[in-house]
């Protein structure tokens, strides 16, 4: 949503170190690819069914996605929405350098948008849904909105509401913390020096809420909610339960040039890998492929938020 | 800290320690539930680095194989602090040595290895009560030296080591395997740090402590007061180990074992760890990694060591210049040659260590290029077939656009007509024309959809076939050939079929349907092999067969995805969909067939409310699907020649499922590929024909698939549970189903050699055995009532069909 910041620097962000990204990409993929969850959609789930007439990415930020389907011919027709008028603008100038053609951004809020009935082949979210709360509403409009047998494809952060962690989630990402090395723990401080962390960086739930009351607002309701509205065809956990907090400021110190740090990144990534393998932890982040029911959904079995 | 077997040596206070070890060793602090060794992957991953990789199961072994090859028997060895005498015997075992002599301080200890060693009738093993730092050793006696987990307990090292090298021959060696961390284990920090996390990671039900029952929260370190109290000599100086041995001797090896965090991390929770627990399994791998890696970045120090030595020799000179009396190196000459010893014995071991990483930088390098390797190769696969469908999909515009034009150009054409005669439009196109090319797109795009031909054995039961046929007919976006094997059937076929049930077959309806009659009552497989003979020879050869029970309907959909899956994976040979109980819809019929060792056979799921199954699966892979309705790729259906008829009725779905297997296919469950099987209609008559078919074919199953290691691990139990439930039979006097049972026997026996035939000319891929599930854990079923006037035919007619 906001990949212009500093939060996503190599210096600081998980997912911009190799290694972690390769690992997060091969849980994305089932394993079947290292280099994208994108490719991976495309060239094993759509295959022989792109390009596609008309597609929809819902929070799309500065546009990463849809230049990436085009670059692949994915889509004949491409229309993008974010509510950052931002990052529609650089969206719409990277799109233009890029020479991508037949995407049309918009700045719309998801949340409010009145979305055309059976008029998408698929519609994407990447790291977007999570900052939705009326979740019910926008899956029962993207439903409505997709053509028959249309596809609902999601990259997002599926753990814990306004990163609430559990204790025991908490407890692991300081043990793992407490496995690296102090060499490998510095980080540049906002005034430019280098300090050595001593302790991860577990966010505290108010303070989360405080910045952007959209972050994670309901994030760990999104898997039963489109499981209610879609049929999941595919559900890829990609892990990040420990890693994404455990490596946050510190994943500079991480490089291939340095074997003995790559070590230890490598047996972090085992350890995740692990204890969400034997049931101790849940995969925080997921890859989705959905598509539309045949028949409208039932009534929901729960209560509705709001 | 050390094996169950713990030995022992005395400095200062012998008489407590020996004293402490005999009672020590009838106690529980080594028990396999506690003590980190206990855990067989751990043993595994420790005796591996204690040999240095190399592959001998005990580092004793290692020692003899390695350093005294070629020498043994050799005349006489001794063992110091030998406990309980395990590394004796194993010596013995491997015919080390002529006589050995053992030493240890309890005679607790001495009086049990006696009588070990006189068990295995080792005589040439002499054990005596004796204390190393006062006894006396005589020069040149031994050729070789041992210590397992007592050199640690001993405080005049230097002392104990001048000795050792005076009584050792010139070419003799000096190995142990030691405790060379921390002395009394005041660990630094850091690697106190690092065990405690380790120990935070493991998940809680693995912290369970084995006698107390309770959850550890943190793992027991003990203090170094702590230690001294409990053991006056544990670990008094043990890490001046090294340098004191390296000191009077000559270091040929050094072996370091880790331990460093294991060691106090599995203490009381050791038992939790078993092989027969994969989950563990990936824990204790993550942490033994965790160990290797951390002592390989140099984070944390090994703990343990093996070290082989020799006696010091002097530079220069051949061995026997040792026994020359005159000969004494100076003072300052011995400082340097021992300088010299230890610069060479340190240049060595970095030599040694670049080796070894240098080697390990080139097998990680060969394992990443072959991962590359492999990597490309599926870009590459991915990309051609990217480009393929690229290819297909721009001349499927090119036409369609072509076909537009055209039609706009017809068109206007038409306008211009209707307008009157002065247009400079082109002639008026014949409607005709435009009809028939409409039609010749519609009969290309037909072609492009897969064929199927759907075989139904029918014996009875006109308003069933009539309810199957009626869904089956409205399946959508295939092509759909239908064959109805009327099997000895002698009753009006449904209108649906409206076939006259002779000889010949015709055409009745749209998609078309076929009869095929036999006067004769065939059994179940080989009624389906007769409708796919006649189809192959009369219809051609379609992509997939369809087979379906006449009491089984299907969605309008339900083949187009089965169809979808199988074209969509090409390494699946057979699909089935999600089967609902028809008349039940909101239950499960099977989602997939589970069959056990033993050859127990049942539907995943069957009875529950698919509510509380959820959530379903996309797809999964199964052992195998009934055959109540099941997609058959043709080719594989043609590669294994058709059903087997050795069952006649029942477990010849899973026998076609397990031949496909066999030649490497996969067989998978489609759960939004959805049927309706009428599962009670058929279960209600339970006749004597059916019991005996079905005890017969289990016992018939298993020896014609079993490959003989799975067919040896599964007869005890399925001879046992066969003796029993018959013997239980005459107990209580039910001879009836006795006689049965034994029928059952004599039909598997008939059957046995054409089973043995088959399995000669079988496929080899054995990897579904893996699949199967344990005997006897065949769940109680429970089936829901089926509410009156829920299945069609019941209303008109309450007709039976055959299984």
């Amino acid at each position: 949503m906001d990949e212009g910041s500093s939060d996503f620097t190599a210096d600081v962000y998980w997912l911009a170190v190799p290694a972690v990204a390769r690992h997060f990409t091969r849980g994305a993929t089932r394993g079947h690819r290292e280099d994208s969850w994108v490719n991976d959609c495309v060239l094993r789930h759509l295959a022989g069914r792109t390009p596609m007439d008309r597609i929809l990415s819902i929070g799309c930020g500065a546009g990463e996605l849809e230049r990436h389907l085009a670059l692949m011919s994915a889509f004949r027709e491409c229309d993008a929405w974010d509510l950052s008028p931002g990052a529609i603008d650089t969206a719409r100038r990277l799109a233009r350098e890029a020479g991508s053609s037949g995407i049309h951004y918009e700045v719309r809020d998801a949340n409010a948008a009145e979305i055309a009935e059976a008029t998408y082949d698929s519609v994407w979210f990447n790291s977007s849904l999570h900052h939705v709360e009326a979740l019910e509403e926008i899956c029962e409009a993207v439903a409505r909105s997709l053509k028959p047998g249309g596809w609902l494809i999601l990259n997002e952060y599926v753990g814990p509401s306004v990163f609430d962690l559990p204790e025991r989630q908490k407890q692991a990402i300081r043990a793992a913390f407490d496995l690296i090395p102090m060499r490998l723990r510095r980080r540049r401080a906002p005034d430019g020096s280098l300090k050595t962390a001593d302790a991860p960086a577990i966010p505290n739930p108010r303070e989360v809420a405080a910045v952007d009351p959209s972050e994670a607002v309901r994030s760990a309701d999104i898997l039963k909610i489109v499981a209610h509205y879609f049929e999941i065809v595919e559900l890829n956990p990609a892990g990040g339960t420990i890693l994404q907090f455990l490596l946050h400021n510190i994943a500079g110190n991480f490089r291939p040039e340095d074997p003995a740090s790559m070590k230890v990144l490598d047996l972090l990534i085992g350890f995740e890998s692990a204890l969400i393998e034997a049931g101790d932890l849940a995969s925080d982040f997921a890859v989705v492929v959905a598509r539309r029911r045949d028949q409208p959904a039932p009534p929901l079995p729960w209560k509705r938020r709001r | 800290m050390k094996d169950s077997d713990a030995p022992t040596s005395p400095q200062t206070s012998t008489q407590e320690t020996g004293e402490y070890w005999s009672k020590k060793l009838q106690g529980s602090a080594f028990t396999p539930e506690c003590c980190w060794r206990a855990v067989p992957e751990v043993d595994r991953r420790r005796i591996f680095r204690e040999t240095g990789g190399s592959p001998y199961s005990h580092w004793a072994e290692y020692c003899v194989r390695e350093h005294l090859a070629g020498r043994v028997p050799v005349e006489r060895m001794l063992s110091l602090g030998c406990g309980t005498g395990r590394l004796e015997r194993i010596l013995a075992r491997l015919g080390a040595f002529r006589q050995c002599d053992a030493w240890d301080v309890a005679a607790g200890a001495i009086e049990a290895a006696r009588d070990l060693a006189h068990e295995e009738g080792f005589a040439h093993i002499h054990y005596s009560v004796k204390d190393v730092t006062t006894e006396d050793m005589p020069a040149d006696r031994y050729d070789a030296v041992w210590f397992e987990n007592a050199l640690h307990h001993i405080e005049p090292l230097e002392e104990v080591c001048a000795k050792v090298a005076r009584t050792l021959k010139p070419d003799g060696y000096l190995f142990l395997n030691e405790y060379i961390g921390p002395n009394r284990f005041a660990f630094p920090p850091r690697q106190r740090e690092l065990v405690r996390a380790a120990f935070a990671l493991i998940p809680a039900r693995f912290r369970r402590h084995r006698e107390s029952g309770t959850i550890l929260t943190s793992a027991s370190l003990p203090t170094p007061a702590e230690v001294e109290a409990d053991d006056p000599t544990e670990s008094i100086r043990s890490s001046d180990i090294p340098d004191v041995v390296a000191s009077r001797f000559d270091v040929v090896a050094f072996h370091k074992s880790g331990g460093s965090l294991l060691q106090f991390l599995l203490n009381g929770i050791a038992g939790n760890f078993r092989d027969d627990d994969p989950e563990s399994m990936l824990v204790i791998d993550m942490l033994l990694r965790l160990e290797d890696e951390l002592l390989e970045i140099g984070e944390l120090h090994s703990d343990f060591a093996v070290i082989v030595a020799r006696p010091r020799q002097p530079v220069g000179r051949p061995v026997e210049a040792r026994t020359v009396p005159s000969w004494r190196p100076q003072p300052s000459e011995l400082t340097r040659i021992e300088d010299a010893g230890a610069a060479l014995s340190i240049s060595l071991e970095d030599e040694l260590a670049q080796k070894r990483a240098a080697l390990a930088e080139a097998s990680r390098y060969a394992r990443n290029l072959e991962t590359e390797l492999d990597r490309h190769r599926t870009h590459q696969n991915e990309l051609e077939r990217y480009a393929r469908n690229l290819e297909a999909e721009l001349d499927h515009h090119r036409t369609h656009q072509g076909d537009q034009a055209r039609y706009v150009r017809g068109l206007e054409g038409k306008l211009a007509g209707q307008h009157g005669p002065d247009t400079g439009h082109g002639p008026d196109p014949d409607p005709g024309e435009l009809l028939e090319r409409i039609r010749s797109l519609g009969t290309e795009l037909e072609g492009l959809r897969p064929r199927v031909h759907a075989v139904i054995v029918h014996h009875r039961g006109e308003a069933l076939l009539d309810a199957c046929l009626g869904r089956l007919l409205a399946s959508r976006d295939i092509r759909l050939q239908v064959v109805i094997v009327a099997n000895d059937c002698r009753e009006p076929l449904p209108p649906s079929a409206q076939a006259s049930a002779g000889a010949s077959a015709e055409v009745t309806a749209e998609p078309p349907v076929y009869v095929v009659s036999s006067a004769l009552s065939l059994g179940f497989s080989a009624a389906n092999n007769l409708g796919v003979d006649w189809a192959r020879r009369e219809l051609g050869e379609p992509d997939c067969w369809l087979f379906l029970n006449n009491d089984a309907g299907v969605e309008p959909d339900t083949l187009s995805r089965l169809a979808g899956a199988l074209a969509e994976n090409p390494g699946v040979g057979i699909a089935g969909p999600l089967l609902r109980i028809w008349g039940a819809e909101d239950h499960l019929n099977s989602l997939g067939l589970n069959v056990t060792l033993s050859g127990e056979a049942w539907d995943e799921g069957i009875g529950q409310a698919i509510a509380d199954y959820a959530p379903l699966p996309p797809q999964r892979e199964v052992l195998a699907v009934t055959g109540s309705a099941m997609l058959v790729r043709s080719k594989v259906l043609s590669e294994i020649g058709g059903w087997n008829d050795l069952y006649g009725y029942y477990m010849e779905d899973i026998d076609l499922c397990l031949q496909a297997r066999a030649r490497g296919w996969t067989v998978l469950l489609v759960p939004s590929a959805v049927a309706d099987h009428a599962i009670s209609a058929t279960s209600d008559q339970i006749t004597d024909f059916k019991v005996l078919l079905s005890w017969r074919n289990q016992l018939v199953l298993v020896l014609r698939h079993w490959p003989l290691g799975t067919l040896l691990r599964a007869a005890p139990h399925l001879i046992g549970a066969q003796l029993f439930v018959f013997w239980k039979r005459l107990r209580i006097k039910c001879y009836a189903d006795a006689r049965l049972q034994a029928r059952a026997w004599g039909g598997a026996l008939r059957l046995f050699p054409r089973a043995l035939g088959q399995r000669l000319r079988g496929g080899g891929n054995h990897a579904w055995t893996r699949e199967l599930r344990p005997a006897g854990s065949v769940p109680a079923i429970r089936l829901p009532v089926i509410a009156p006037g829920r299945r069609p035919w019941e209303t008109s007619a309450p007709e039976r069909s055959q299984p």
